[in-house]
């Protein structure tokens, strides 16, 4: 029979009511998220997010401060914005790991309000976030992401970003979360693939491939080939953190193999230079041989456009 | 001729003894004197007569015998006929002889042969001639006969000899006609019409004047050519700055010197282009001119007419003086808009001198009328080849990035020899809110007359216009500086980065493939789903010059072109090479450093995001950064497709393009420079490019971003200036490109009207 250690639990308790009464505090105190209710979190992930912002708020003040201040900057970023968003990304990134629980503060526990932020202020703050946070690499941001993810918001950007910053965790958790969510067929679903492929890893490639085997138009075909094109790039797979993951190759090669049997299965000439500019992103050493291999059998036409692919192929401007 | 009478005949046949048939008993009661009938020719009508011409002695009473008592030769010639005679009741003989028609004298009033001799009407006291004879004829003066046109007839003597018929054939003078060759009045000369002058005159020959004299003013001016054919402006600027600085943006808009019907001054009329009449002095008091444009061209066009010292609008159509048809007229055209809709009109116009000539000293003068054709100046887009006369920046008052941002402006401005205009919006996407443009037309002298034309941007979003925009027609505007907007308001919001005019550069001159574009193309942002403002591009085609080519930036987040590309001037057969963004250089230059022992050199060093956050970043770092890598990579990719369009339209090739290295990051999940984008500066001059500070690893002491662009641009003999951008521009996702902007200069003789487009 187990004993209870008593001391254990004595030592237990005060944490636990601190937790507690954090958690009301949670409940009453503080607003929800940009993202996410704090409610929307696992208790225990959400009690201990709280504690890991309460000590990061103590030890580095400045970095809230500094998201605070972006938070306000954004509202004259957007104003004076070249293109379609304010870019917040950088910023946020800039500051790399000391923006983690600032931004998942932001995020999940109490967002700072929106205030007179306009929706494309709204917008771009909220996306930079979750860019950043997913730039950061931490995996103490995936509940807080998987929960993003398994909520109510249906904002293409916005699932987008979230799957991506969730797949950029790299993890089997992170990537059969996104396998799965591909799965399901809502407002979400394109997001969820435009994300997915900054999970680096073979189980991804293949569901990209089998999702893009599935492709009917010209808008998914350039989705799928973007989404096939991040798992598989060449670039990303030569930084370190990439490439230690060992999942080099059954990822690459599934992803070119992917994109090549796309290539011959697509016919319009819009599809074709979609799925081009990934195999070329993609870069992969074998992608001549595998070209000429897709040759045999096939219609004059396919066959000049696979030679054309691997004409580009030899003039890549990665190299 | 002697005509014997009938009492003669009568006579002397009874003396004769003529009268076989007891026709001398009837001579004798023919003349008893007691029927006292004297006046009788020959008494056989006389019905009391016994008929002594009748077969005497015995006879069967009431026997009817033929009887004819004239001379037998004449009995059934002409209208001689014999009659009948009766015996008488006692048998003694027969009576008169009844019913015969005996010769009497020819009559040419009469139809037949009166004389029974063969012969009718041949002789006669009423006889004038031969009847089928017939004379030559001619009723109009002695002197004109057979001359020139003129000519006799014949006539016929009529069937009674009484005389002749109507003169046939005969040609007696006209009036001379001028038209023809032939001399209508037969005075021995075929004068042609007197001189309808009817001669419209445009700058035909493009020397900027109207030229009477000059048979090239003349040639081939129907049709508008590459080789002749005049042009005349869209008179849309404000020489007088009479515009009002404020109001509606359609306000604004709508006024410049073609929205009133009057010319403003003599800079104004600089601006309109010319056409005369040659006089005609010897126009005849009813003779009428008008000047006629055609349609569609007539709703889009003013026509002013000289009068005295002044133009006074001028109505398609309407009369001129005679003075002014006799002195020559002069006319002045103004486009009232520039070109928009091609489906509307083309901008070429057929405008005619028509001129009713009335009628001179020797009858009616040929009417006629002269034709020639014009074209309205298209609006034409500055390429780099065009050295800049004015740059233009957004300036913020005692803002320290701006300041210092205008403080390396002006620097490279001084070296390049160009000067400021400072605007002051509240936008710094000076490069954003307007494009400048032109439009030319020959100047006397040989050069080009030009109207600047700065466009708004068709930046269209929640049911208003950008306003900056506004200042290219409250700041800009003015002697022969003309502010114009194209926009379509219902253009999706979520497109209207790609109005903005960083997305609008010019391909500089070139032919390819047997075509040439001698002022460029327009090059665009778009993508299927992704486009410009289609009423904006709808103008830029209807000009018919630049024709645009498209590239894909959608993947950008701020979609400009000139994000990844722009042009300078080199000496090659080309003329001009293109900078493009190279992202793989950027990262083999990064590779080499690191590999070189430099991986923990920083770059953006001293630079700090909005929320203070430093922005160093060591090389190391950028090349082990996933997500700048990945991104990298799809730009890479991403611009070797714009490359490649743009070699497709225009053949360039690897050797004229100049790499400018820089990577890209992610956001808002689309791309942006990761550095300051290098290629995105500001072309000053031919030798002079202002380029954003890279602020790239510092090595050995210099910076290599730096030095590259320094050295590929250095064998075109180009020195870059750099300018602070970080704090102003790039964090905001711009670069110096698209906080400025260029007035370039229009060179004399780039004269778009010989391109043949």
């Amino acid at each position: 029979m187990r004993r209870h250690n008593t001391r254990g639990l004595l030592l237990s308790l005060p944490i636990a009511l601190l937790v507690t009464i954090s958690l009301l505090w949670a409940g009453t105190a503080f607003a929800d998220g940009v993202m996410l209710r704090p409610a929307a979190l696992p208790s225990a992930d959400r009690a201990s997010l709280l504690t890991a912002v309460t000590k990061a708020k103590a030890a580095d003040p400045a970095a809230f401060q500094m998201v605070a201040k972006l938070h306000v900057d954004v509202i004259e970023l957007d104003a004076k914005k070249r293109g379609r968003l304010a870019a917040v990304t950088p910023a946020l990134k800039a500051m790399r790991g000391r923006a983690l629980f600032p931004i998942l503060e932001q995020l999940a526990l109490d967002g700072l309000p929106r205030g007179d932020r306009n929706g494309s202020a709204w917008l771009a703050w909220r996306l930079g976030l979750l860019e950043a946070l997913g730039s950061i690499r931490d995996a103490r941001s995936a509940s807080v992401l998987s929960a993003i993810l398994t909520g109510n918001e249906t904002s293409y950007p916005l699932v987008r970003a979230a799957a991506q910053a969730l797949g950029k965790l790299g993890s089997t958790q992170a990537a059969s979360k996104l396998i799965t969510m591909s799965r399901i067929q809502d407002k979400k679903t394109r997001g969820i693939i435009a994300g997915m492929g900054h999970c680096r890893r073979a189980m991804v490639a293949s569901r990209l491939a089998e999702i893009m085997s599935g492709a009917r138009s010209d808008a998914d075909v350039e989705l799928y080939a973007r989404a096939l094109g991040d798992v598989a790039n060449s670039w990303a797979w030569q930084t370190p953190l990439i490439a230690q993951t060992g999942e080099h190759s059954p990822t690459r090669d599934m992803a070119l193999d992917a994109l090549l049997n796309a290539f011959v299965s697509q016919a319009s000439t819009h599809a074709r230079k979609m799925i081009a500019q990934a195999v070329l992103v993609v870069d992969h050493p074998a992608t001549k041989q595998r070209i000429n291999a897709k040759k045999s059998g096939r219609s004059r036409s396919t066959q000049a456009a696979l030679d054309a692919l691997a004409k580009r192929f030899d003039n890549s401007p990665l190299r | 001729m002697i005509r014997p009478t009938w009492t003669s005949i009568f006579a002397l046949a009874a003396a004769l003894g003529l009268f076989a048939h007891g026709c001398a008993g009837h001579h004798d009661a023919g003349f008893d004197e007691d029927n006292n009938r004297n006046e009788s020719i020959d008494g056989i009508d006389d019905p009391n007569s016994t008929g002594s011409g009748g077969p005497s002695g015995s006879c069967t009473p009431g026997e009817v015998i033929s009887c004819y008592t004239g001379a037998p030769e004449t009995e059934g010639i002409g209208t001689c006929v014999p009659g009948g005679t009766t015996c008488l009741p006692d048998g003694s003989g027969y009576g008169p002889c009844d019913g015969e028609v005996l010769p009497s004298e020819e009559r040419c009033a009469t139809p037949g042969d009166d004389d029974c001799d063969g012969l009718t009407n041949e002789d006669g006291p009423d006889c004038s001639c031969t009847p089928g004879q017939t004379l030559d004829c001619y009723s109009g003066p002695p002197s004109t006969q057979n001359v020139g046109i003129c000519q006799s007839g014949s006539q016929s003597c009529n069937q009674e000899g009484t005389g002749y018929g109507a003169c046939v054939g005969e040609i007696t003078p006209k009036a001379e006609d001028c038209a023809t060759a032939a001399d209508e009045d037969c005075d021995g000369q075929s004068p042609p019409c007197p001189d309808a002058t009817i001669d419209l005159r445009a700058d035909n020959n493009r020397n900027g004047t109207i030229d009477l004299s000059d048979p090239t003013e003349d040639l081939n001016e129907a049709s508008w050519s590459a080789n002749n054919g005049a042009v005349f402006l869209a008179n849309i600027d404000d020489d007088q700055s009479s515009c009002p600085t404020s109001g509606t943006d359609s306000q604004l808009a709508s006024c410049n010197d073609a929205s009133d019907t009057s010319i403003n001054g003599n800079d104004d009329l600089l601006d309109l282009a010319k056409l005369k009449t040659a006089p005609w002095p010897d126009a005849p008091n009813d003779a009428k001119g008008t000047l006629t444009v055609n349609n569609p061209g007539k709703t889009y066009v003013r026509i002013f007419k000289k009068s005295g010292s002044s133009y006074k609008e001028y109505t398609s159509g309407q009369a001129v003086s005679l003075s002014e048809l006799r002195n020559g007229a002069s006319f002045a055209i103004e486009g009232k808009d520039i070109l928009r809709d091609v489906s509307k009109w083309d901008g070429y116009l057929t405008v005619s001198w028509n001129v009713n000539a009335g009628t001179g000293p020797n009858g009616p003068i040929g009417d006629g009328s002269d034709t020639v054709e014009m074209r309205l100046a298209p609006v034409l887009f500055r390429h780099h080849l065009h050295p800049i006369d004015t740059y233009y920046v957004t300036k913020f008052t005692n803002y320290s990035p701006s300041m210092v941002f205008r403080q390396d402006m002006t620097s490279a401005a001084n070296a390049a020899g160009v000067t400021a205009h400072d605007l002051y919006e509240q936008d710094q996407w000076t490069q954003d809110f307007f494009e400048t443009a032109y439009m030319a037309m020959p100047k006397s002298g040989g050069g080009q007359h030009v109207i600047h034309v700065n466009f708004r941007s068709a930046n269209y979003t929640g049911g208003s216009l950008r306003t900056a925009g506004r200042s290219v027609f409250t700041d800009l505007r003015g002697k022969d500086v003309a502010g114009a907007v194209e926009y379509a308001s219902n253009h999706a919001d979520y497109m209207d980065s790609l109005n903005s005019f960083g997305n609008l550069e010019t391909v500089p001159p070139y032919s390819y493939n047997g075509k040439s574009w001698p002022m460029g193309r327009v090059l665009r942002g778009s993508h299927p789903q992704y486009y410009p403002d289609p009423e904006f591009d709808k103008m830029i085609d209807a000009q018919g010059v630049q024709d645009v080519i498209e590239i894909d930036t959608s993947w950008l987040l701020v979609s400009h072109v000139d994000e990844s590309v722009s042009f300078v001037k080199v000496n090659s057969p080309r003329g001009w090479a293109m900078m493009v963004n190279d992202a793989a250089m950027a990262k083999t230059m990064l590779q080499q450093q690191k590999n070189n022992g430099y991986g923990s050199t920083q770059m953006f060093v001293g630079k700090y995001w909005s929320n203070n956050a430093y922005a160093a970043v060591s090389i190391s770092q950028v090349l082990n950064d996933p997500d700048v890598m990945n991104e990298s990579a799809w730009a890479a990719v991403k611009i070797d497709d714009q490359v490649n369009v743009i070699k497709a339209a225009t053949g360039i090739t690897n050797s004229e393009i100049i790499d400018i290295p820089f990577l890209h990051y992610e956001s808002s999940g689309y791309s942006l420079a990761y550095q300051p984008g290098t290629v995105n500066g500001i072309y000053m001059a031919d030798k002079h490019f202002g380029s954003p500070d890279p602020h790239g690893p510092t090595i050995n002491g210099q910076d290599i971003f730096k030095s590259q662009i320094k050295n590929v641009l250095l064998p075109h003999g180009i020195t870059v200036h750099f300018i602070e951008d970080w704090d102003l521009y790039h964090r905001l996702s711009g670069e110096v490109h698209c906080g400025s902007n260029a007035t370039r200069k229009v060179p004399s003789n780039d004269k778009w009207w010989e391109s043949g487009l």
